[in-house]
């Protein structure tokens, strides 16, 4: 009895390396296409006299590509609302391609007085431009193109403003690829953003202070 | 009679330094040797800088990384990994080899070029390369050019013969292709022959 049982074990042991007949070897091949394929010649453009600026160089996607710090500017000149005019402070500029989604976030402030509590309300205004372009013709669902839409925001307290300018649709993905020609589109933005005084200034008042334009902006790639 | 003896005395002082067995005189092979049939395949891939854990890498836009021309060229493109085959019963073998494949669903197409060298049954050296075109599976045994399909070849053994790479007509300035990670898993396997 104990014969046959050892007799089992040892035939139960041979077993599973008689039963392996399919050797099998595998790998894994991983390609990458850098992020620079696809968002490229982002950055902010100064526009004005502004003395105190900062941006973060080009990053991979889903995370923060170019942000603007605290600005700092003459406004002796500064425009208000009984002239009509704006004056430029920057232009925000970047190029995409491929699937992906992009957001462009603004945070505005009014001037505030660096010795004092008082601010000087401000009103904003954002032209966008964006266009397109694809070797055939082919034009994706979920974004637009058009030129000179135009956002305003006025700010009064320092507590500010936030404008987010969903480029392309942050509710969905929007590919580029065209699946019957496999040709990719390029997908140009820009985004003009000027400032005047929200009513009329009294002179000494915006002589007697040294003042500041807080500015934050955001661009973030990618992302799901 | 002292003086023979201090002689035999001083020969088995110096007798144990030029007997002493010093392990680097020595070279030695393990043999093994197995009853019946036996089939083995192994691949290992050559390591880069990026993404080892995920497998063998490459930018598509790398200058390293071949593309277009024909599927011959390819036993000369880019070498990823190595191979080892070993069997005693003239091995089938089937690779398969589904296309790069983006989270998108685009895919890029590719060639693997397996180099493959041993001695057949009559002492006659053969070598090759296996082509395989991704998106199919290859088969050995269907391929008139694969040496292993010798009437002559009954044991195949190699170690860490290479294993190539090259993209299929694909130009990366067109832009065609989405940025991001593309990845493909390739199998190996030696199947039960036949005959």
């Amino acid at each position: 009895m104990l014969k046959l049982i050892v007799f089992l074990l040892i035939a139960l042991r041979a077993l599973p390396l008689s039963a392996d007949n399919t050797p099998t070897a595998s790998f894994d091949i991983v390609a990458s296409k850098p992020v620079d394929g696809w968002l490229w010649n982002a950055n902010i453009e100064n526009l004005y006299d502004i003395s105190q600026y900062s941006t973060n160089s080009k990053s991979v996607a889903g995370t923060t590509i170019a942000s603007g710090g605290e600005i700092t500017l003459s406004i002796q000149n500064f425009p208000d609302s009984s002239s009509g005019d704006y004056e430029d402070l920057f232009k925000v500029k970047f190029e995409s391609e491929s699937a992906g989604k992009v957001s462009l976030d603004i945070k505005m402030y009014p001037f505030s007085a660096e010795d004092s509590s008082i601010n000087l309300p401000v009103q904003y205004k954002m032209v966008e431009n964006r266009s397109y372009s694809h070797p055939s013709n082919y034009t994706p669902n979920g974004f637009s193109v058009g030129n000179n839409q135009t956002f305003y925001v006025t700010v009064e307290n320092s507590a500010g403003k936030s404008q987010n300018v969903n480029v392309l649709n942050n509710s969905s993905i929007v590919s580029f690829l065209d699946g019957n020609s496999g040709k990719i589109g390029l997908f140009s933005y820009e985004l003009t953003v000027s400032a005047r005084f929200d009513g009329s200034q009294d002179g000494d008042t915006v002589n007697s202070h040294r003042w500041t334009l807080p500015i934050e902006v955001t661009l973030t790639v990618g992302g799901e | 009679m002292k003086k023979i003896t201090l002689l035999i005395l001083s020969m088995l002082i110096l007798l144990p330094l030029s007997a002493a067995l010093k392990a680097e005189d020595y070279r030695g092979f393990r043999l093994s040797a197995q009853k019946g049939s036996y089939r083995e395949v192994s691949v290992e891939v050559i390591s880069g800088s990026y993404l080892d854990e995920a497998g063998i890498p490459f930018y598509v836009t790398d200058s390293t990384v071949s593309y277009g021309g024909s599927s011959e060229a390819v036993s000369t493109k880019r070498r990823i990994a190595t191979w080892s085959l070993h069997s005693n019963s003239a091995p089938v073998i089937q690779i398969h080899a589904p296309h790069l494949a983006h989270s998108n669903g685009t895919v890029m197409p590719y060639y693997l070029g397996f180099y493959y060298r041993f001695t057949n049954n009559n002492n006659e050296e053969k070598n090759g390369t296996i082509v395989v075109t991704s998106g199919t599976t290859y088969d050995s045994s269907k391929d008139t050019t694969c040496a292993f399909n010798d009437p002559n070849t009954e044991v195949v053994n190699f170690s860490a013969l290479p294993v190539r790479f090259m993209l299929q007509n694909i130009d990366p300035s067109d832009d065609s292709y989405p940025y991001g990670t593309y990845t493909a898993t390739v199998t190996i396997s030696i199947v039960e022959n036949a005959q």
